[in-house]
C-alpha cells in the first residue's frame, strides 16, 4: 500500500482494539515474516469491516488505489469521509434526543429551536458541526447519558475545534475559490489525513455497536408457549454491501424496516431507530414498473423541500429518487414529526 | 469536439467512448440498478444487440473509479487459465502460484479496494469450446466467490440462444437466474438517437428527416434496428462525407441516395473488400478458419490458420497468412493480435456471414478435424488413442485433410494399437482354446483314474455292507428295549397328571378357603365395628369390645398411613402442575418465580425426584426471567472451541487465540490471550486432562501439539502457549485424538483406519506405533490404566486395542449404531452416544448393557463432571440432558432446552456447572437445583397471597416462600 493512508490505518486500528480486543489479532505480524510489521492490506481491512457501513464505504474509497495519489480525487474524498462521519453521528445523536424528548418532556431551548428547521432542511458540513455541538450541549443540560456513553468524552472543546477546522476548508476548496498548486494539495493532504485520523482515533468506540437493517419480524407462537419474535436482520458492520440476511429469535421484539444502532446484537431491547434520517431500501420489493429504477442502499437523508425527502446513497453515488418507496410517505411523517419536535411553535415543519 | 469518426464500426464502445453512447439510457440505468440486488447478474439477448457495450461504456460510466474494477474475461482456450491471467496482470501483491480463484480475488480487493467486478463477455463460447470438466470446475470456483463474504460480483454476458447451458449452475447456485436482464435490439426512435447524437458531437451537420430515411433504408418495414448493420452504414456514410467534404462534413438525403441499396450491408461489405484482394480465394478461406462450427467467431493463431486451410485443401503458408491477416486488420475486419497472438474477426455478426460461405463438403472436413484435434488434445492429457469407430470415420477424409505431423503420428499410432488389440484378441483366442484342450485332456485322465479307484471302493464297500447289517440286527434289539422303557415312562406320567390333578383340586380347595376367609374377615370387620358401637352403647360385651378397639386402631393407622400417602402425592403432583405453569408466566417474573421456588421447595419437602425435570424447567426460566442468568453467556468468534476447566476459570481455544475466563464471580473478564499461530484451518481439537497441553489436527492431517500455561492467578500476562512438536504420518483428516491419564501416551486416529500412539516424554515425542483398522476412527480414548484404547469407527464398530500386544477385538453393544462415547472412569462404564438419540450403558466389568432414552435426535457428545457423579449428553436436536448418573436407570434427565443451536463442546465446573460452546455463544449453566433456588429467594420481593396461593396451591396449607419476607396480603 501507498504511504498515504498508512498514519490513519496504523493508528485507528490501534483504538479501535482497546474497544474491541478481540480485533488485536490483526496487529499480528504475517505468518511469513513474524518480525515484520503487520499486513497493512488487512488492518485497512480491518477497519472498513469494523466501522458501520456508511463510514466503512467512504473509507473503503479512500483506501482504494484510485485516491492514493496525493491529488485532487483525494482531497474531495477526505472531505467526504469527514462529512459521513459527522453525518452519521449527528443522526446517531438526534436520533436519542428525539426518544429521550418522547420520554421525558423537556423543552427544547429556545437558541437550539430557532436553528433547528433551518440547519435541517438542507444539511451540509456546517450543520453536522453545529448539530454535534448544539445537541452536545443538550446532552449535558438534560443529563443525558448517551446511547454509546463513550461519547460523553467527546462533548469537549478540542473534539469541538477539531470538528470546526473543516467548514472553512471546505468553502475555501469545494468552491474552487482558490487554484491550489500542487504541492499546496499534497500538504493539504496530508494535513487533512491527519486530522481525520484524530477524529476517527476519537470515534473508535464505535466498533463496539452495531448498525442493522431489520427487515423484517415474524411472530412465532405455538400452543400453550409465549409468543416468540424472529426478526431477520442484515448486519451493516461490513464491507460487502451485498450484507448476509441473518434470522435471530427473541422473546421481545426490536422495530421493523428499519436501520437500528444496537448495543447488543442479542438483546432486541437497547437501540436506537434512525428512521428517517438512514433508510435502506434492500428489503422493498420491486413490484411495480415504477419501481424498476429503484436502488438498493443504505441511504442518509440530506435535503427536505417541498414535502419531498431526499436521500444520498452510500453505495450508489448518484442522485435517487426514492418516492416510489412503499413506506415513502411514512418516511416523510415521521421527517415532520421530528422538525415539529425539535422547532419553535412558530416555525412550521 | 471530438475527432475523427464518431461511428464504432464492427467494434464495441468502451469507458472511453461515453461521448459518442447513445440511445441506451433506459438499459443502462436498469442494468445498475440490477448491479446492486445481487451479486450475479445475467445480460443475454441476440447478437448485435449491443450488450457487451451496455456493460463496457454504459454501466463503466455509471461508476465513480474508486468503486469499479472490472476484469473482463475471454475463454481464450481455458477459462479459469484466462481468469488466473488476467488477476495476474492486475495483481499489486504477486498472487502464489496455484491459489484458488477466491484468494487470488481477495488478494486483488486488498491491493485496490475497489469492489471486483469479473464481466464474462461472450460467455456462450464456454459451452461452444469448452470441456465437460472445464465447465465443472468453473461453477466451482464462482460458486465459491458467490458464497464467500468477497467484494465481488459477477456479469455474465451471454447470447439468448445460449441460456439453456447456464443451468448447469443451478444445483450449485439455485440464485443463478434470479437477478438477469434480457437486451432486446434497439427501437427506432433510440436508433435515431445514436445517428444524430455523435453527430452532434463531432460536428456533423444532419439534415431534417435524414435518420428517420437512413432507418427506413436499412431496415425497411422494421420496429427494431440491427445495430452492427447501422454502424457500419454509418462508417460507410462518414467516409463518404469526409470525402465529399473533409472539413465540414454532412449526412444529408442526397448522400444516402447515393449509396444505393443497403438490404444486407455487411455482406455487401464483405464481399466489396475480398474483391480488392490480390487473392480472394485464400483470403476467404483465412476468414472461413475465424469461424466456429457452430457460426460464432473464435481466436487463431498463425499456425492454426495455416493448418486449417490445409485442411480445406489449399496451401496457405505462415508468411502469406500472416500478410493476409495484417490487411484484415487494416480494413477493421479482424482485430489486432491479442495477448496470445492470436486475431479474432470484430463481431459475430461477420462469423454468421462467413458461415455462409462455407460448403457443405467443407464443414465437413472441420467437422472432422476438429474430432482429430479434440482427440489429439484428449491424448495429451490422458494418453487415450482414436477408437476404432472414429477411425473408420476419419478414414474416408483422411487424404484430403493435410494434417501435420504430430496429428499423422497421432493417427497412425492410434491405428498401430488398434491393430494391436486385434491381435491380442486373436491371441487371447488361441490361448484360451489351447488351455480349454489341455484342462480336457487332464480331465479324461484323471477320470480313468478315478475309476479305477472306484473299482477298488466297491470291494470295500460290500464288506462294509456286511458290517452293517450286522450292526443293524444289535439296532433292531436296542429298539425293542426303548420301545419297553417309553411304555414305561408313559406310565409313570399317567400317574405325574392324576398327581397334578391332586394338586389343583388342592389348590382350587385352598382359594375356596381363601375366599371364605377374605368373606369372614368382612364380616369380622363388620362385626368388629358393630361390636365397637354397641361396646360404646353397652359396655357389656367388655371383651368383644375390647378386640374391637384394637382392630379399629389398626384400621385408623393404616389409613393414615394411607392419608400420608395421599397428601405426598397430592403435594408432588401440584408441585408439577404449578411447576408447568409456572413456565408460561414470562410476562410477571415474580409470580413465575415464587411458584417456581414453591413448587421446588414442596417437591423437596415430600422427597418427590431430585433433580426434578419439571421443576427444574420452572426454575430455570425464572432464574432467567428474574435476571440471575446475567452474564451466563459470552458471544464467541467462530472456531474451533476446546474447553478445560479448573477453578472456575474456563480456558477455551476459539480458532485464533486460548482465552481464559472466570465465571465464578460472574464477571465475564478476559485476562488475556495466547495466539497460535496455526495459519491451517482447524479440524479438531482438545485440551490433555490437565490443560497443559492442546492437541489439534489441521486440514494438512498434520496433528500439532501446544504446551499451554494456563495460570490461574489474577496477573495480567497469565496464558502463553507454544509448540511441542508437529506429529506427521496420517494420510486422511485425525478425528480422534486421546491422552492416557497419567499423559505419557497421546493416541490420534482419523479417516485413513490408522490408529498412531505416540510417546510423550517433556518436549520429545515420539512415534511408538502404527495400528491399522478396518475403518475410519471416529473418536479414540484410553482405560484408566491405559492398557486398552477404545476407538469408535465409522462402521460403527467398537474396537479395543491392547496398548502392550496391539491386538484387538470388537466389542458388542445393544441399540442403534453410535456415534460418540465416553468412560465413566469411576464405575468403569462405557457410554455410547446413538444415532436413534439413546444411550447405551456397558458396564465393561460385568458386561451388562442397558439402553436409556435421552434425545430425539442423534447424541453427539458426552460429559462427564469431576467426580463421575454427574453426566451431560447433548444431542441435534439441540438440546442437553444432565444424568445423575446414580440413578441414571430409574430417573429421567433434566433437559436444557434455551441454547437453540448445536452444542460443540461442555465441560463440567469444580462446582457442577455446565459450561456449554455453541456456534457463536458460551453458556454457564447452573445444574442444581439448590443453587438456583436459592439464587431465586435471593431475588424475590414478596410471598403469594392468598388469593394466589388458593388458585395454585388449592387444599395445601399456606406456607411464606420466602421466609425473610411477610406472608401476602388478602
Amino acid at each position: 500500500m501507498a504511504q498515504a493512508n498508512e498514519n490513519l490505518i496504523g493508528k485507528v486500528s490501534q483504538a479501535m482494539v482497546i474497544h474491541k480486543p478481540s480485533l488485536a489479532k490483526y496487529l499480528i505480524a504475517d505468518d511469513e515474516d513474524p518480525a515484520g510489521a503487520p499486513d497493512m492490506r488487512m488492518l485497512a481491512d480491518m477497519i472498513i469491516r469494523n466501522f458501520p457501513w456508511p463510514l466503512g464505504v467512504e473509507l473503503r474509497r479512500l483506501f482504494s488505489a484510485s485516491m492514493r495519489q496525493l491529488e485532487r480525487g483525494r482531497l474531495d474524498q477526505l472531505f467526504k469521509t469527514i462529512e459521513r462521519t459527522m453525518q452519521f453521528i449527528s443522526f446517531v445523536m438526534l436520533a436519542q434526543l428525539w426518544e429521550e424528548k418522547l420520554k421525558k418532556g423537556f423543552e427544547i431551548p429556545k437558541e437550539y429551536s430557532d436553528q433547528f428547521k433551518n440547519r435541517m432542511n438542507v444539511l451540509s458540513l456546517g450543520n453536522y458541526t453545529w448539530l454535534i455541538r448544539a445537541t452536545g450541549n443538550l446532552y449535558e443540560k438534560f443529563e443525558i447519558e448517551p446511547f454509546m456513553p463513550e461519547m460523553k468524552n467527546l462533548f469537549n472543546k478540542k473534539f469541538y475545534d477539531a470538528l470546526d477546522f473543516w467548514v472553512p476548508e471546505r468553502n475555501e476548496i469545494s468552491h474552487y475559490q482558490i487554484n491550489l498548486t500542487d504541492e499546496d494539495t499534497q500538504r493539504r493532504c496530508v494535513e487533512y489525513e491527519d486530522k481525520l485520523t484524530f477524529i476517527l482515533e476519537n470515534l473508535s468506540f464505535i466498533v463496539k455497536y452495531k448498525l442493522v437493517t431489520v427487515r423484517d419480524i415474524k411472530v412465532l407462537k405455538h400452543k400453550h408457549q409465549e409468543p416468540r419474535f424472529n426478526h431477520v436482520m442484515d448486519l451493516l458492520n461490513s464491507f460487502d454491501s451485498d450484507f448476509k440476511a441473518t434470522e435471530i429469535t427473541y422473546t421481545a421484539f426490536a422495530d421493523s424496516n428499519a436501520v437500528l444502532l444496537m448495543k447488543d446484537f442479542k438483546d432486541p431491547h437497547e437501540f436506537l431507530n434512525l428512521s428517517p434520517l438512514i433508510i435502506d431500501t434492500r428489503p422493498e420489493i420491486i413490484d411495480t414498473k415504477e419501481k424498476f429504477n429503484l436502488k438498493k442502499d443504505v441511504f442518509m437523508y440530506t435535503k427536505f423541500n417541498g414535502d419531498k425527502l431526499m436521500y444520498v446513497g452510500t453505495e450508489v453515488t448518484e442522485k435517487c429518487d426514492l418516492t416510489t418507496l412503499n413506506n415513502y410517505l411514512v418516511l416523510v411523517d415521521q421527517f415532520k414529526e421530528l422538525l415539529i419536535a425539535f422547532s419553535s411553535p412558530e416555525i412550521k415543519a | 469536439m471530438f475527432k475523427g469518426s464518431p461511428f464504432k464500426f464492427l467494434d464495441s464502445f468502451t469507458k472511453e467512448d461515453k461521448d459518442i453512447f447513445f440511445g441506451r439510457d433506459k438499459e443502462v440505468e436498469e442494468i445498475y440498478s440490477r448491479v446492486f440486488q445481487g451479486k450475479i447478474l445475467l445480460v443475454y439477448g441476440a447478437s448485435g444487440t449491443g450488450k457487451t457495450s451496455l456493460i463496457q461504456c454504459g454501466l463503466a460510466n455509471k461508476f465513480n473509479d474508486a468503486d469499479w474494477l472490472p476484469i473482463i474475461i475471454r475463454r481464450g482456450s481455458n477459462i479459469t487459465s484466462a481468469i488466473h491471467a488476467q488477476l495476474n496482470n492486475l495483481a499489486v501483491t504477486p498472487l502464489k502460484q496455484g491459489i484458488s480463484l477466491k484468494k487470488s480475488v481477495q488478494s486483488l480487493y486488498l491491493d485496490y479496494f475497489k469492489p471486483v467486478y469479473l464481466i464474462f463477455d461472450q460467455f456462450e463460447e464456454l459451452f461452444i469450446f469448452g470441456t465437460q470438466d472445464e465447465i465443472k470446475s468453473f461453477v466451482n470456483e464462482v460458486s465459491s466467490i458467490v458464497k464467500s463474504d468477497l467484494q465481488c460480483k459477477l456479469i455474465f454476458v451471454i447470447r439468448g440462444e445460449y441460456l439453456e447451458h447456464l443451468t448447469v449452475f443451478e444445483d450449485e447456485l439455485p440464485e443463478f437466474f434470479d437477478n438477469r436482464i434480457r437486451i432486446e435490439k434497439m427501437t427506432r426512435a433510440n436508433a435515431a438517437e445514436t445517428i444524430t447524437g455523435p453527430c452532434d458531437k463531432a460536428g456533423i451537420s444532419v439534415e431534417n428527416g435524414f435518420a428517420a430515411n437512413l432507418l427506413d433504408k436499412l431496415n425497411p418495414d422494421k420496429a427494431e434496428v440491427e445495430l452492427t448493420y447501422l454502424q457500419v452504414f454509418l462508417d460507410k456514410l462518414y467516409k463518404k462525407a469526409t470525402e465529399k467534404n473533409k472539413g465540414e462534413p454532412s449526412f444529408n438525403n442526397t448522400l444516402l441516395d447515393q449509396l444505393g441499396n443497403v438490404s444486407d450491408i455487411l455482406s455487401d461489405f464483405l464481399e466489396e473488400q475480398l474483391s480488392k484482394m490480390a487473392d480472394p480465394d485464400s483470403a476467404v478461406t483465412v476468414l472461413k478458419s475465424f469461424v466456429s462450427i457452430e457460426g460464432t467467431r473464435k481466436a487463431m493463431g498463425l499456425e492454426e490458420i495455416s493448418d486449417f486451410a490445409r485442411s480445406l485443401g489449399k496451401d496457405i503458408s505462415q508468411e502469406k497468412a500472416k500478410s493476409l491477416v495484417n490487411q484484415f486488420v487494416d480494413l477493421r475486419i479482424l482485430k489486432d493480435r491479442d495477448d496470445n497472438d492470436k486475431y479474432e474477426l470484430r463481431h459475430d455478426a461477420l462469423a454468421f456471414k462467413i458461415f455462409e460461405k462455407i460448403t457443405i463438403v467443407e464443414k465437413e472436413l472441420i467437422e472432422v478435424r476438429l474430432l482429430i484435434e479434440n482427440a489429439y488434445k484428449n491424448y495429451q492429457r490422458r494418453k487415450v488413442l482414436i477408437n476404432e469407430a472414429d477411425l473408420a470415420y476419419i478414414a474416408p477424409y483422411e487424404n484430403k485433410l493435410f494434417l501435420n505431423e504430430q496429428l499423422k503420428q497421432f493417427i497412425e499410432e492410434s491405428k498401430r494399437q488398434l491393430n494391436r488389440k486385434r491381435r491380442r484378441a486373436r491371441n487371447i483366442f488361441i490361448s484360451a482354446a489351447s488351455v480349454i484342450i489341455i484342462v480336457l485332456s487332464g480331465f479324461t485322465i484323471w477320470a480313468m483314474h478315478e475309476r479305477t479307484v472306484a473299482e477298488g471302493q466297491t470291494q470295500e464297500a460290500e464288506k462294509q455292507k456286511a458290517f452293517a447289517v450286522q450292526q443293524s440286527k444289535i439296532a433292531e434289539q436296542q429298539k425293542n428295549e426303548a420301545i419297553e422303557a417309553n411304555k414305561l415312562a408313559l406310565d409313570e406320567k399317567t400317574k405325574a397328571e392324576a398327581n397334578a390333578k391332586s394338586a389343583i383340586a388342592a389348590k382350587q380347595q385352598a382359594e375356596q378357603s381363601k375366599q371364605q376367609a377374605l368373606n369372614s374377615e368382612t364380616i369380622a370387620e363388620r362385626e368388629k365395628a358393630n361390636a365397637l358401637t354397641q361396646s360404646e352403647l353397652a359396655k357389656k360385651e367388655a371383651k368383644e369390645a375390647e378386640d374391637g378397639k384394637e382392630a379399629a386402631n389398626k384400621a385408623e393407622s393404616v389409613a393414615d398411613a394411607a392419608e400420608i400417602k395421599a397428601e405426598k402425592n397430592y403435594v408432588l403432583s401440584t408441585a408439577h402442575i404449578v411447576g408447568l405453569k409456572a413456565l408460561l408466566l414470562k410476562n410477571d417474573p415474580q409470580l413465575q418465580g415464587l411458584l417456581a421456588l414453591q413448587s421446588f421447595k414442596s417437591n423437596k419437602e415430600y422427597q418427590g425426584n431430585n433433580p426434578d425435570p419439571v421443576i427444574f424447567d420452572a426454575l430455570r426460566n425464572s432464574y432467567i426471567n428474574l435476571g440471575a442468568n446475567k452474564n451466563s453467556s459470552l458471544d464467541m468468534l467462530s472456531g474451533h472451541t476446546a474447553l478445560y476447566e479448573n477453578k472456575g476459570r474456563v480456558s477455551y481455544y476459539d480458532g485464533y487465540s486460548i482465552e481464559t475466563r472466570d465465571i465464578f464471580n460472574k464477571k465475564p473478564v478476559t485476562f488475556s490471550n495466547a495466539y497460535i499461530p496455526i495459519g491451517r484451518k482447524v479440524d479438531k481439537v482438545s485440551f490433555s486432562p490437565d490443560g497443559s497441553m492442546l492437541v489439534l489436527s489441521l486440514d494438512n492431517y498434520e496433528v500439532v501439539l501446544y504446551n499451554v500455561n494456563i495460570d490461574t492467578s489474577y496477573s495480567k500476562k497469565i496464558v502463553s502457549s507454544n509448540l511441542i512438536a508437529e506429529l506427521l504420518g496420517h494420510k486422511a483428516a485425525v478425528r480422534g485424538m486421546a491422552f492416557s491419564t497419567d499423559m505419557t501416551c497421546l493416541a490420534t486416529g482419523g479417516k485413513d483406519s490408522l490408529i498412531k500412539i505416540w510417546k510423550l516424554s517433556g518436549k520429545d515425542v515420539s512415534l511408538e506405533t502404527t495400528l491399522q483398522s478396518s475403518s475410519g476412527i471416529r473418536s479414540l480414548m484410553y482405560s484408566n490404566d491405559g492398557a486398552i484404547i477404545y476407538s469408535l469407527q465409522d462402521d460403527g464398530k467398537i474396537m479395543l486395542w491392547d496398548t502392550k500386544t496391539h491386538n484387538s477385538s470388537q466389542m458388542s453393544y445393544q441399540g442403534s449404531v453410535p456415534v460418540t462415547f465416553a468412560l465413566n472412569r469411576a464405575n468403569n462404564t462405557l457410554v455410547l452416544g446413538l444415532t436413534n438419540g439413546s444411550l447405551c450403558l456397558s458396564d465393561l466389568k460385568t458386561g451388562k448393557q442397558t439402553i436409556i432414552s435421552a434425545h430425539n435426535a442423534q447424541v453427539d457428545l458426552i460429559v462427564f463432571n469431576h467426580n463421575y457423579s454427574l453426566m451431560a449428553t447433548s444431542g441435534s436436536d439441540k438440546t442437553v440432558d444432565v444424568f445423575n448418573t446414580a440413578t441414571i436407570e430409574t430417573l429421567p434427565p433434566i433437559t436444557i432446552r434455551d441454547i437453540h443451536a448445536k452444542t460443540r463442546n461442555m465441560v463440567f465446573t469444580s462446582i457442577d456447572r455446565l459450561v456449554i460452546v455453541s456456534d457463536k455463544n458460551m453458556y454457564f449453566i447452573v445444574t442444581s437445583e439448590d443453587v438456583m433456588a436459592n439464587e431465586i429467594e435471593k431475588l424475590l420481593k414478596r410471598n403469594l397471597n392468598k388469593d394466589e396461593w388458593d388458585k395454585y396451591f388449592k387444599d395445601i396449607k399456606y406456607e411464606k416462600t420466602v421466609s425473610n419476607l411477610p406472608a401476602g396480603n388478602q
